[in-house]
């Protein structure tokens, strides 16, 4: 296939581009594009155009995703052609040349040879880079025959680390004797869980053999137990009945004494004690009776000789009377003189009182006066009201004096105030002031600023350039146009330019011509280089000499002249021969140089026709260069004239159109300047008329004014004004107030007063009915009347009390008679002995007599009472002696005695049989305790089967037997222990299923371990054999090709390639020296030739490809970067060479190397030459 | 009258070759043949069943530890406890490890007697059953014709370890048709080593319960036991009830329509997850298998590793310890056809197509492995899937792949 064009309709930085590949010449291209040209641009579209233009592509920053369009023109080798359109896309992607027609995904298959994109980048395309590594691949693979072919004719250059990267990999997994790869470890890990699992193996005899001790040591515990039980029974019978035996023995000799004593009556217990306490009864009870019997005839005895008075006694009552009212008797008559001056006293009191208050009373009538209460408390109740009313009468009087003292004062000070005035259009004035603001400021400002504008405009007038006359002047002048300015620069620019290029033209030309020069200098200085003309004469020469020599030899004689002639080029003693053979090898020496040196020739004959084609240059240039001189003096000149009717020289348009933007910029700020001058007279007016109007209207309320003030001092005045205009008119409103308040208070008051007048007015009358009623004079105060009342109350008190007394002392002297009479009475009847004693003494001595016979009386019944007891007590003590005896009685036959005093003794034998029963009981109670539940009776018949003395040693016996029955139960025990931890601890562990079940998982990881291994260690093994048998099937005839090219492409340096023997005996390529096959190893070879011999195979490996595939173009992109002049040229040559096998289109961006190509294209070397950058429209 | 069938149960047998990998969950796995009994044996208790059958293979014959008997024993004790006899006749496994008929068993476990068969009596249910135990590890003859003739009145149940007539995967032990069962009379036969579950016949039913674990990818889906319900003149109703705590499944993905990895562990995210929820969220050993025509054949094929590795931590994200990627087998083929690559890669072509043509030629090809296969372990090519160097299909496969592998590294820039 070959691309008979290219179409780059919208890809990367190209629009509508078309590159035509005929193969007029020959179908090596070369793409020449310098950089930004494209050339990487273009190599991508090939690769897209044939297989898809990728998902992600840098190439859409012109044109997007969906127009990227590229396409081409081919010729299948069977004469069929396709044009197509490639688009981005996943599917359907090729359409015909229209951009509309879908053609098939497959259209392009037959047309690659069904080569996809990777085989296609690998064996039909070829760079620089590749070339490196390629070259470098052979180098360190020491030229290894077969990976070398296999590389260049795979285009690889990564075979070597392909076959490092599998190795490497297996080795991760497997290595014979390693530890670490996987499989190692695996190995290793699982022999380890199989021995864990055999030692958590539990094995059945181990545990049933356990299983079976145990049972059979239970059954041994067991029986070792009931013997253990059957001695401690017998020890225990043993024991028992060794302590039965005394008290059998006891018993026996209780039923004896017991047997003795049975005649004895049994007494009961307090026998004893009740003999002995009725014993004793008798003994006290006889012993009482005669102490009674004697004390009762003393009593009789004192009772008759005691004596008693019956009629006193009989009086008794009277007596006590008398003797209790002989005190108050005695008493009465020592305070009946007291009383009755005390009454005298008080009635003199009474009659004093009276007589003082005679003279106020209006009844002259005298004691007594009556005072009834109603008639006291009316006077009382008035004479208070007449304290209150008299005293508010007093303050109201106060309150009216003091009313009328202020008001007189608040009257004169009211007079004394002054007359507001009118203050509206003062107001008003100042209002309008107050809105003006700051007017004076922003005037001052205002001025300030005009100032300084008017000083910076004017300076920027006077540094404006070009320019000497006045600000007004540059408003006047009418300038150019902008666009006017733009055109004449354009103009300007345009010639420089055409001038700058013309001289860098010439510039050029000359540089070059001078290079032209050295080069023939250097040619013809290296060497006087042969013409032909000097082929021509010496051959000339020679021809001449033969001419003469050829008669000789047939045998004629040339003439001597022509002999001499042809001898006059050289030495006179030169013989014909001699010359001849001079001047053929002359004439041979020369041919040869212009053959061998024709290349300088040529090269000389090109420099001078380059040298006279840059000398036609220079001049052609300077003719231009006046041209464009001329013209540019022109321009300037027109320039000027549109400046000169404006007075003014111009520099160049760009500094002008800066100058004409300053004037118009101060064009713009005097125009400001002014607008603000006319602001700043508005606002003096105003200032001005603010001031008067203030002044105007200071004056007409008198107020002090200065001419000279400034506005705001004097709305400051105006204010001031206004402010104490305003403190008058309140001032007065406050004062009238204040006088009419007090006039109405004043008018209250005194009639307050009048109200009250009248008050006292109606009291007086009540006054006089109340003192009337009494017979007070009327004219009293109430407070004389009320002392007049007072003692008249006490005078009554007094005449009350002596009245009392009088009727006491009556009373005490009716009591005195009385006593006096019963006295008399009483002595006559019971003491006429004191008929001749006083009244009360004779009282007194009757009731001592009362008293004496009143204590003979007590006496006597004391006496009585105690001999009725005395009789009681003896009677009880008779009764007491009678009881004991019968109690004796019944002793002596319970104790079957015949008298008392045996008594005693049959008590001490009762006591002795009882206490030998108690003994006997205790006995049988303690066998009982030691029999155990048996009955005493079988407990001793037991005893008696029993050897006493034979217990001790039978006891011992069986105690050692029991220890060592111990001790074996102990063991016992301890192995049933231990065989039962042993069997808890097979407990059905899953401890070896677990290892079982690791050892699983990891075979599992070791299965696919080993089959990672396997297929990576066959595709080395199969990769190893692939490079061996391709080196066996193509070695010969590749390295045969390779080498020519290889010698071609290093200038016959080498002369051809061979296959060579390494040290381990593997087949390594060699290259052969020219002239002195010496075999080079590649190792030795400089890294251009190294690249070169990769080329070699590479293109050997392509062309017998070719030679049975469909051919596809060979894209190579700038590889001869490291390979000198000569060399490039040669591989250039060995590139043309194949392109008669296939297209060729080569890519370079240096123009070195399009140089080069124009010396080749002088050898014929037939390509055809498209420069990117320029056919792109 | 309720009562339950097992059998095949594999004490401590491990789960095989379930290749261990980091994240893989472990813990899920752990005692999975033993946590499945204690399933069952919760079940029993739980349904309050009259007794349960096991008929043969409790233990592994393989497996030699004691402890795993003791295990078996602690757990019908349990059904002791709730007053449940056990009846066992002993498989071909049994009889091999020997250890089912040294245990210490409880009083309600029988252990039928393997010189002739026997019957035992439940009087209260009115159920006889017939059983005899494998007395040798491999037994030929057809045990069915020793058998008691059925007993009148009674529910009449045969417990007996046998292949039938052959099972596909099971060895052929006590040989015996359905006609023999069938006419024997009996009302129920339970019968074991078979480890898939199966209704082999209606009226009498003859059942296979399956194993209660699966071990290995041939034992996939659900596993467990079956349970047996009688009411007077009614057929049997018996129900398949799972117990098993890890569940193998196969998952086969057509990688015809995916051009990319990302798609490819979608379609496995998809069909996992539907079959975890199918399984009500029980926990999946899976097997992951790609096949089909697609563009990524090569690109998978050169690297199978980093496509189970992929497969392996989509599962640990997405499912945690619900599933463990047991195995990723790669069968696709390319969709391109195989593009003739020019040159020398047209070589590596020949070389390959040589090779696979040639049975000698991969044997061959195999003694490059045997540095390795000299280190590695004897169980390791009892592994069902080991790689057996003298199998040719074998080594063809891997030749395809290793050439899949070098096409991708020659060609991609790396």
């Amino acid at each position: 296939m070959k691309i008979k064009a290219i179409r780059l309709v919208a890809y990367g930085p190209f629009t509508d581009v078309r590159i035509d590949l005929p193969d007029t010449l020959s179908d090596f291209h070369l793409l020449f594009g310098p950089n930004e040209a494209g050339k990487s641009s273009t190599l991508r579209a090939l690769r897209h155009m044939f297989f898809g233009i990728p998902a992600r592509t840098a190439d859409n920053f012109l044109h997007g995703y969906a127009h990227l369009r590229i396409g081409a023109t081919l010729y299948h080798s069977s004469g069929e052609t396709i044009s197509f359109l490639r688009r981005k896309g996943k599917a359907k992607t090729l359409r015909g040349p229209d951009d509309e027609t879908v053609l098939g995904d497959d259209a392009l298959a037959a047309f690659l040879g069904g080569v996809g994109l990777e085989i296609f980048e690998q064996m039909f395309a070829i760079g620089h880079e590749e070339l490196i590594r390629g070259g470098e691949e052979i180098v360190s693979g020491k030229g290894h025959v077969g990976q070398a072919l296999f590389s260049a004719g795979a285009g690889l250059f990564r075979l070597q680390s392909i076959q490092k990267k599998l190795e490497l990999d297996c080795g991760t997994l497997f290595k014979p004797g390693g530890s670490t790869p996987s499989i190692n470890q695996a190995i290793k890990a699982l022999r380890t869980l199989r021995k864990n699992q055999k030692d958590a193996l539990l094995l059945p005899k181990t545990w049933q053999t356990q299983d079976r001790e145990l049972r059979e040591a239970n059954i041994q515990l067991e029986s070792v137990k009931h013997r253990l039980k059957e001695i401690q029974q017998r020890e225990a019978k043993l024991k028992r009945i060794g302590k039965a035996l005394p008290l059998i023995a006891r018993k026996m000799e209780l039923e004896d004494e017991l047997a003795a004593v049975a005649d004895v009556p049994d007494l009961p217990d307090d026998f004893g004690d009740k003999r002995r306490d009725a014993e004793k009864e008798l003994k006290v009870a006889t012993r009482d009776l005669h102490r009674h019997e004697k004390t009762m005839k003393d009593l009789q005895k004192r009772l008759t000789s005691l004596e008693l008075p019956a009629p006193l006694l009989e009086n008794a009552s009277s007596i006590e009377m008398l003797q209790h009212a002989l005190g108050s008797h005695r008493k009465a008559l020592k305070d009946r003189p007291g009383l009755e001056g005390r009454m005298r006293m008080l009635e003199q009191q009474a009659n004093e009182l009276l007589e003082e208050i005679q003279g106020e009373l209006s009844l002259k009538a005298g004691l007594p006066i009556k005072l009834p209460p109603s008639v006291v408390g009316e006077i009382q109740t008035l004479g208070k009201a007449y304290e209150r009313t008299s005293a508010k009468i007093e303050s109201a009087e106060d309150q009216c004096r003091k009313m009328e003292r202020r008001l007189r004062q608040r009257t004169a000070q009211r007079k004394g105030m002054p007359d507001p005035v009118d203050m509206g259009s003062l107001d008003a004035a100042l209002q309008s002031a107050r809105q003006a603001g700051p007017i004076e400021r922003q005037r001052e400002e205002m001025r300030t600023l005009l100032a300084a504008l008017e000083k910076e405009l004017k300076q920027s007038v006077d540094q404006l350039p070009l320019w000497d006359r006045s600000m007004g002047a540059l408003d006047a002048i009418a300038l150019p146009l902008e666009e006017t300015i733009d055109q004449f620069e354009q103009r300007f620019e345009k010639s420089h330019r055409n001038l700058e290029k013309l001289s860098e033209r010439r510039h050029a030309a000359e540089e070059e011509l001078v290079q032209i020069h050295t080069e023939i200098k250097e040619i013809d200085f290296s060497r006087k280089v042969p013409t032909e003309a000097d082929l021509v004469n010496a051959r000339a020469l020679r021809d001449n000499l033969w001419r003469v020599i050829r008669p000789n030899l047939e045998g004629k004689t040339p003439p001597t002249e022509e002999v001499q002639a042809a001898l006059q080029h050289f030495d006179r003693e030169a013989s014909l021969p001699d010359a001849f053979e001079t001047s053929l090898s002359n004439a041979d020496l020369v041919s040869d140089r212009l053959r061998r040196e024709a290349d300088q020739v040529t090269r000389k004959g090109l420099l001078e026709a380059r040298a006279e084609k840059f000398e036609k240059m220079r001049v052609d240039t300077d003719l231009a260069l006046d041209e464009s001189l001329a013209c540019q003096r022109l321009l300037e000149k027109e320039w000027a004239q549109l400046w000169t009717t404006l007075g003014i020289t111009p520099k160049t348009p760009k500094e002008m159109r800066g100058w004409l933007a300053n004037v118009f910029s101060l064009r713009e700020k005097r125009s400001v300047l002014r607008s603000h001058k006319r602001q700043y007279a508005t606002i003096s007016s105003r200032c001005t008329k603010l001031r008067s109007d203030l002044i105007q209207e200071l004056e007409r309320v008198k107020a002090p004014v200065d001419e000279k003030q400034s506005l705001s001092q004097l709305i400051k005045a105006a204010e001031l004004q206004l402010a104490s205009q305003q403190d008058l008119a309140s001032s007065i409103e406050s004062a009238d107030k204040e006088l009419s308040r007090l006039e109405t208070e004043l008018r209250e008051e005194s009639a307050t007063l009048d109200a009250l007048e009248g008050n006292l007015a109606k009291w007086r009358s009540g006054w006089k009915k109340a003192t009337a009623k009494i017979g007070l004079d009327a004219d009293l105060s109430p407070n004389a009347a009320l002392a007049v009342i007072e003692s008249v109350r006490e005078a009554k008190i007094k005449t009350g009390e002596a009245e009392v007394l009088r009727k006491r002392i009556a009373g005490i002297d009716r009591d005195c008679s009385d006593f006096t009479a019963r006295v008399r009475r009483l002595v006559e009847a019971l003491a006429p002995d004191l008929t001749m004693e006083p009244e009360d003494s004779a009282a007194e001595r009757l009731n001592s007599r009362l008293i004496a016979a009143r204590k003979s009386e007590a006496e006597h019944q004391t006496l009585s009472d105690r001999l009725g007891l005395e009789n009681n007590l003896s009677e009880d003590a008779q009764r007491r002696i009678a009881e004991s005896k019968a109690i004796i009685e019944a002793l002596v036959r319970e104790a079957r005695c015949t008298e008392a005093d045996s008594l005693a003794e049959m008590e001490k034998r009762a006591r002795e049989k009882k206490a030998l029963s108690g003994e006997r009981k205790d006995v049988e109670s303690q066998l009982r305790d030691v029999s155990a539940g048996a009955t005493v009776a079988a407990l001793i018949d037991e005893a008696s089967a029993v050897d006493a003395d034979g217990i001790a040693p039978e006891l011992s016996e069986l105690n050692e037997e029991k220890i060592q029955l111990d001790a074996q139960r102990s063991h016992l025990e301890q192995k049933i222990g231990a065989l039962k931890v042993t069997l808890a601890q097979m407990d059905g562990t899953s401890k070896a299923a677990h290892y079982a079940q690791r050892a699983e998982r990891l075979l599992g990881r070791l299965e696919s371990d080993v089959e990672n291994y396997a297929r990576l260690k066959i595709a080395s093994v199969i990769l190893a054999r692939t490079v061996e048998q391709y080196r066996e099937k193509h070695q010969g005839p590749l390295i045969e090709r390779a080498g020519e090219l290889f010698s071609r492409m290093t200038l016959g340096s080498f002369s051809r390639l061979r296959a060579d023997y390494d040290d381990k005996g593997d087949p390594v390529l060699v290259g052969i020296r020219a002239g002195s096959e010496i075999p080079v190893h590649v190792t030795g070879m400089s890294d251009g030739t190294a690249d070169q011999l990769y080329l070699a195979l590479r293109l050997a490996s392509l062309e017998q490809y070719l030679e049975k595939n469909e051919s596809l173009p060979f894209i190579v992109d700038d590889i001869l970067l490291r390979f000198d002049d000569d060399r490039a040229l040669a591989t250039l040559e060995v590139l043309a060479g194949l392109s008669r096998k296939t297209q060729v289109l080569f890519f370079t961006h240096h123009r070195h190397l399009i140089d080069l190509t124009d010396r080749a294209a002088l050898h014929g070397l037939a390509f055809t030459l498209h420069r990117l950058g320029e056919s792109q429209g | 009258m309720k009562f339950i069938h097992t059998a095949d149960i594999h004490l401590d047998s491990p789960l095989r070759r379930l290749e261990e990998y980091e994240g893989a969950p472990v813990e899920k796995i752990r005692q999975a043949s033993r946590r499945s009994f204690e399933n069952l044996i919760d079940l029993a208790i739980d349904e309050s069943v009259d007794f349960v059958l096991i008929a043969g293979d409790v233990f592994d014959g393989d497996w030699k530890d004691y402890n795993t008997g003791l295990y078996f024993v602690s757990q019908v004790k349990r059904l002791q406890t709730k007053n449940i006899p056990v009846f066992i006749v002993s498989g071909n496994h049994d009889a091999a490890g020997k250890m089912t008929r040294r245990l210490p068993y409880p009083a309600n476990v029988h252990l039928f007697a393997h010189a002739e068969a026997e019957t035992r009596i439940l009087e209260n249910l009115k159920v006889a059953v017939h059983g005899r135990s494998f007395p040798t590890v491999s037994v030929s003859e057809n045990l069915v014709p020793g058998y008691p003739e059925p007993i009148a009145g009674y529910f009449n149940i045969g417990l007996l370890h046998t292949s039938l007539t052959g099972r596909e995967g099971h060895e052929t032990y006590a040989p015996c048709s359905l006609d023999d069962l069938v006419n024997k009379g009996f009302d129920y036969w339970a019968l074991g080593h078979v480890h898939q579950f199966e209704k082999v016949f209606e009226e009498p039913p003859v059942v296979f319960p399956g194993c209660i674990q699966g071990r290995h990818i041939k034992e996939f889906g659900k596993k467990g036991c079956v349970r047996v319900t009688v009411e007077e003149e009614r057929p049997a109703v018996i129900s398949l009830h799972a117990v098993d705590v890890l569940r193998w499944e196969r998952f086969q993905i057509d990688l015809q329509a995916v051009s990319n990895y990302d798609e490819i562990l979608q379609q496995v995210i998809a069909v996992v997850a539907d079959k975890l929820e199918q399984n009500n969220g029980k926990s999946i050993a899976a097997r992951v298998v790609f096949t089909g025509e697609t563009s990524m054949h090569t690109r998978i094929a050169a690297d199978p590793e980093f496509l189970k590795e992929s497969v392996r931590s989509m599962a640990i994200s997405h499912f945690g310890d619900r599933v463990w990627i047991e195995k990723v087998d790669i069968e696709t083929t390319s969709s391109f056809g195989f593009v003739s690559d020019p040159g020398p890669l047209k070589e590596l072509k020949l070389i390959v197509d040589q090779l696979v043509s040639n049975d000698v030629d991969l044997v061959d090809l195999g003694k490059e492995l045997s540095s390795l296969f000299q280190k590695l372990p004897p169980e390791y090519r009892l592994g069902e899937s080991a790689l057996q160097l003298n199998d040719p299909d074998r080594m063809k496969a891997l030749v395809a792949q290793a050439h899949a592998l070098l096409a991708h590294r020659l060609k991609k820039e790396h």
